[in-house]
């Protein structure tokens, strides 16, 4: 193994936590849980007395919902926009919960039944027939057996046979295997059950039948409500990406401003002040205003060699968070052209916004 | 609640006879406790938190006959506050005690003229207690981060309604004490002061100081005020007469509205199942069985509407809301619970703003009840606010006879005002006055009419109209129904019909109170409609801004500022021209005339000229209709955008072009004409290419384009039509006479007497020349 990771799953980046938790924990455990509910809530909401950071912000009855879902015979789904932090939760929950996040599939239109059931190591079934060592059990078969919590990251992309063998799966929340026999079956342990995410909006995307709706307790993330609070988890996250690059990061605070001034007056179809702003298709998360802003810097830094500046941003913004929808650009010149034009008279930072998202909209 | 020991106010002093019970409005667990509190201790007088001149409303309230929920409303200026008492509200439950155990009663606070001196939103109804501070502060974010509770009404649900039906009253109300002394130590006195609660506090204090005198007291107070009531003084102030106050019938949808503005619980239909629970078993509720129900009750209420959910649903929302409950650390399965677990156990997809199951669930307990009084006590208030204001403006309504009234309302107030009510009355369609001669400003009709001519009768069909107003919850007083009434019409998709709302508002006088309007106005503009119903509301909007004299627009609506959402959203539609379906092509054409007419006029610069320019540049960049591309080069040929040549160069590219229809050929023709027609005449090239065609084409061709020619030719008036014609003939070579389209010999009028002869001959022979000999005749 190699030592070093550009990313460690939740249970290993945040081993002392959760050690913490565990110790400090004396409330009832459903069976097969590593923590209990209250636990798991403090784990991802945050408890200042335990050390424990707060990993999620914005909805902590959504983070109650969600916990308590997972107790029931339901599976969890989350649903939101992208950028919204569902995996992340979805991650946060099972590190918590089943004491692993990695039991995970991903979902694509090449995800097959197998994936989801067992597949087998044809060698072996060769050699020795069919025999539980041929197996190789899919992540939620694993999870089953050890009665821990399985991820089926964007279940919407998988087909809908796929999907369909879902259902039956988590209403009977056992696998039969005929090829080792008519009685072998595996039935899952207690602590066993899925979260899912999904895009239901997104293109390219298979709708969920009814019936398998009906297995799942839905849960919407939305994006962060509060401007401040965003505006601090932007900052904080720039940092975390800059501090390994080789130029300096500074981002200033009117500018930091206007990135998410223009983020949130996109998404939510209005400013502050009660302007109405036309809602492009494109998704215009937090995390989307962090890769602009991110791309921003990039620019200033590497290529001109300056502080970042609204003309960066505007400059970004297109590629980064638009993705070239022509009925996006119209929307985008249209709050260039009244939103932006107005701060423009009182902000540098907007004017050079302005000026440089005019100049890009000329150029095309 | 151990820290909060270091402020406890001293709320029980049996020893001076004062027992001080601090409540939340509507709060069933406080009217439990404070129940318990009056029977046990029997006091001489109960002295509760409401004007002191409205006391005698109190014995009205204990009617058998009556039925809560009712309120108790305060009129003043055309304003009303309210005060409601519904079956779990403390203040009435602590009413009923007091009388079973024979106590005296009354209410100790300011009389209600204060609730009209501070400075007060133009909208809404007034409540006439005001708990925000139960929702809000420090002390509020502090406790509810230390319990996950979300907000201060889960948080008072967590920390009280969880103890509903519990027998020791001392220790719930000692804490409710504690809590309120919290909220109150992390309030500044500042903010105490400016809410005029000073004031109130030293009245109350001498009443019951006086009380005081006379035997043991139970006084029932806002929690809030507990702690500044502890040691009263002074002396009772003189309480004036009762004056313009009434109780009505209140139903709990109108309580929850209420609650919107910061005055006790909301959701009433929930703490009232609270309540009834509680009544029933004499006690704390059984938590899980009242949840059962109350999901079961909700659920069939939803079936019933048809949103059916099946039982293992019903199961689950079940499980989630003992389980949240078990989690959050309660016995008691609350609101919040429920919400949480109805919400995840029943909605299936993705949500946007607000989830439509808890929404739902919301507006199934805002509860459905309605109070009940007995006749006689019952004021129609809308209907005395009408009789009022018509007196006022000196019209009399004493009998039925229908009068005239002639209105100077340019240069008298007074008569600007009562045509005002009238328009207002009018609005509600009373049938009260009738406008019979006068300037129509919202249709533009007359408008330089001086006077206005009414003939108005007080009918019982207006007082019949006005108490079904009334019963829809339209408002208490003229304009406020006049407004509701407008919110009523209002359709987001139909600018041209909110614009006449808002005109017709703007005329009954609804002032200020159109703000709220004009914004949703603004917000509906700026995300529907289509390009020309836009350009047609921003001309009459345009119109509506620079009005003068009885109309002109009151300030604070920012019309100015509407017009610039309306054009910005002109702007973006531009843009979408080109993908514009065929049948709304001729429309958007003329709008694009209007929107240039209005640009032209606009003297004062409200408009950004430049933005539709530069729309019209890029529009006529792209493929789009004929006469769509020819509108906007025309345009963007006027505004010096675009040479000359590039509008040539299209007509030519039309007119020579291979189109499948015929009339695609004289397209950008027509749409030049349509929007920019001086062109022909004033750039020499255009007339020019449009010449050499017309001369050039065969006449099959010719016959074949006369219709769309003619109709694009219609589009000039006759003073354009001349100028054409004119400088067509110095082309040719011809001399324009007006009058003579060529010699006439006697022939030819022979010829043109002996046809008509022949057709008379024909009409009487078909028996259709009867109004030829009439006219004759």
């Amino acid at each position: 193994m190699v030592g070093e990771v550009q990313r460690a799953p939740a249970e290993a980046k945040f081993v002392g936590e959760l050690a913490a938790l565990a110790a400090a924990d004396d409330a009832p455990k459903p069976g097969g849980w590593h923590l209990s509910p209250r636990a798991v809530r403090r784990f991802i909401l945050g408890d200042a007395a335990l050390g424990v950071s707060q990993k999620f912000f914005g909805d902590d009855a959504l983070v109650d919902r969600a916990i308590v879902s997972l107790m029931g015979q339901q599976g969890l789904m989350l649903v939101g926009e992208p950028g919204t932090a569902k995996s992340m939760l979805s991650e946060l929950l099972a590190a918590a919960i089943g004491g692993s996040s990695t039991l995970v599939v991903q979902g694509s239109a090449g995800v097959v039944e197998d994936h989801l059931r067992y597949g087998w190591n044809y060698a072996l079934l060769l050699a020795e027939g069919p025999s539980e060592r041929a197996m190789v059990p899919s992540p939620l078969l694993t999870a089953m057996r050890e009665g821990r919590i399985a991820r089926i990251e964007e279940l919407t992309r998988c087909a809908p046979e796929v999907q369909d063998a879902m259902i039956s799966l988590l209403s009977e929340k056992t696998i039969t295997v005929p090829e080792l026999g008519p009685q072998a079956e595996y039935r899952a342990a207690p602590g066993f059950n899925v979260i899912a995410t999904a895009n239901l909006r997104d293109r390219g995307v298979h709708d969920m039948s009814s019936a398998l709706k009906r297995r799942f307790n839905f849960e919407t993330v939305h994006p962060i409500a509060d401007a401040g609070f965003e505006k601090r988890l932007i900052a904080a996250q720039l940092v975390e990406r800059m501090a390994d690059q080789a130029v300096a990061g500074e981002m200033p605070e009117e500018v930091l401003d206007l990135v998410v001034a223009v983020f949130r007056d996109l998404r939510r179809g209005g400013t502050e002040e009660g302007a109405a702003v036309p809602v492009p298709s494109s998704v215009m998360s937090t995390a989307e205003a962090v890769n602009t802003a991110h791309a921003a810097m990039l620019a200033a830094g590497y290529l001109d060699g300056g502080p970042v500046t609204g003309a960066h941003v505007a400059r970004q913004l297109r590629g980064v968070a638009f993705k070239d929808d022509p009925e996006d650009g119209r929307k985008l010149r249209a709050y260039n052209d009244q939103i932006a034009k107005a701060r423009a008279r009182s902000s540098p930072a907007w004017a050079a916004f302005h000026k440089a998202a005019r100049e890009d909209d000329a150029g095309r | 609640m151990q820290d909060a020991e270091a402020f406890r106010p001293a709320l029980f002093q049996p020893e001076r006879g004062l027992w001080i019970a601090p409540i939340r409005h509507h709060s069933p667990a406080c009217a439990w406790a404070v129940r318990a509190m009056i029977r046990e201790l029997r006091p001489a007088q109960v002295l509760i938190e409401g004007p002191a001149d409205a006391t005698p409303l109190i014995e009205r309230l204990l009617d058998p006959r009556c039925r809560p929920p009712v309120a108790m409303v305060n009129l003043h200026q055309g304003r009303s506050a309210y005060a409601p008492f519904c079956a779990h509200s403390p203040e009435y439950v602590a009413m009923h005690a007091a009388q079973e155990m024979g106590a005296g009663l009354r209410f100790i606070d300011l009389p209600a003229d204060r609730l009209f001196g501070r400075d007060l939103p133009d909208t809404g109804p007034i409540p006439m207690a005001d708990e925000q501070v139960f929702d809000e502060g420090d002390y509020v974010a502090a406790l509810c981060a230390r319990t996950g509770c979300r907000d201060g009404f889960e948080l008072w649900d967590h920390l009280f309604e969880a103890r509903l039906g519990t027998g020791d009253w001392r220790s719930f109300l000692t804490d409710v004490g504690a809590y309120c002394a919290g909220l109150r130590a992390a309030t500044p006195e500042a903010r105490i002061a400016a809410r005029g609660d000073t004031a109130r506090e030293v009245t109350m204090a001498g009443h019951i100081a006086a009380a005081l005198q006379q035997g043991s007291v139970v006084a029932v107070v806002g929690g809030f005020h507990a702690p500044a009531l502890t040691d009263p003084s002074g002396s009772a102030s003189k309480t004036p007469q009762m004056r313009d106050s009434y109780l009505i019938r209140y139903g709990h949808a109108a309580m929850d509205a209420l609650a919107g503005y910061g005055a006790g619980l909301p959701q009433p239909g929930f703490y009232d199942a609270l309540w009834q629970a509680a009544e029933t078993s004499g006690g704390t509720p059984d938590w899980r069985v009242l949840a059962g129900e109350l999901v079961q009750d909700f659920t069939q209420a939803m079936s019933a509407r048809g949103h059916p959910v099946a039982l293992p649903a019903k199961v689950e929302a079940l499980r989630m809301a003992e389980t949240l409950a078990g989690l959050r650390g309660r016995a008691a399965i609350l609101r919040h619970d429920l919400f949480d677990g109805v919400q995840a156990a029943l909605t299936k997809g993705e949500v946007s703003v607000r989830e439509p199951w808890a929404e739902r669930l919301r507006r199934h307990w805002r509860g459905t009840a309605l109070g009940e009084l007995p006749a006689g006590i019952s004021a129609p208030l809308l209907v005395e606010d009408a009789r009022a204001r018509a007196a006022a403006h000196r019209l009399a309504v004493a009998d039925t006879l229908e009068k005239r009234r002639s209105l100077d309302i340019h240069r008298k107030p007074r008569h600007l005002a009562a045509s005002r009510f009238l328009h207002a009355m009018a609005l509600l369609d009373t049938g009260f006055g009738r406008m019979e001669a006068g300037p129509d400003y919202v249709s533009g009709v007359g408008t330089d009419r001086l006077f206005e001519e009414w003939a108005y009768a007080w009918l019982p069909a207006v007082e019949t109209r006005l108490i079904e107003l009334a019963a829809e919850g339209r408002g208490e007083t003229v304009p406020a129904a006049a407004m509701a009434q407008l919110w009523a019409q209002r359709d987001s998709a139909d600018p041209a019909l909110n614009l006449a709302l808002l005109a017709r508002g703007i005329r009954a006088g609804l002032g200020a109170r159109l703000v709220p309007f004009a914004q949703a106005f603004a917000r509906d503009m700026a995300q529907s409609g289509g390009f020309a119903e836009i350009a047609a509301a921003l001309q009459r909007l345009y119109g509506l801004v620079h009005t003068r004299g009885p109309m002109r627009p009151p300030d604070e609506l920012d019309l100015a500022g509407l017009l610039q959402v309306g054009f910005a959203r002109l702007i973006y539609l531009a843009d979408a021209l080109p993908q514009l379906p065929e049948d709304m092509v001729a429309k958007a054409v003329a709008a694009l005339r209007l929107t240039a007419d209005l640009l032209a006029s606009d003297g004062e610069g409200r408009f950004d000229r430049q933005m539709f320019d530069d729309a019209m540049a890029r529009l006529a960049d792209v493929r789009a209709a004929p006469e769509i591309t020819g509108a906007a080069l025309a345009l963007a040929l006027r505004a010096g955008q675009l040479p000359a040549a590039r509008l040539v160069a299209a007509l030519r590219g039309h007119f020579l072009g291979a189109a499948l229809e015929v009339e695609d050929r004289i397209g950008v023709l027509s749409g030049m004409i349509a929007t920019v027609p001086d062109l022909l005449w004033q750039v020499p090239e255009v007339l020019e290419t449009v010449d050499v065609f017309l001369v050039t084409l065969d006449e099959a061709d010719f016959l074949t384009l006369l219709p769309s020619l003619r109709r694009a030719l219609a589009a000039l008036n006759p003073r354009e039509t001349d100028r054409l014609a004119d400088v067509l003939a110095r082309r040719h070579g011809a001399r324009p006479d007006p009058l003579v389209a060529g010699p006439f010999t006697e022939a030819d009028l022979a010829l043109g007497l002996a046809a008509q002869a022949a057709v008379l001959a024909a009409l009487r022979a078909d028996g259709l020349a009867e109004e030829e000999e009439e006219v004759g005749a």
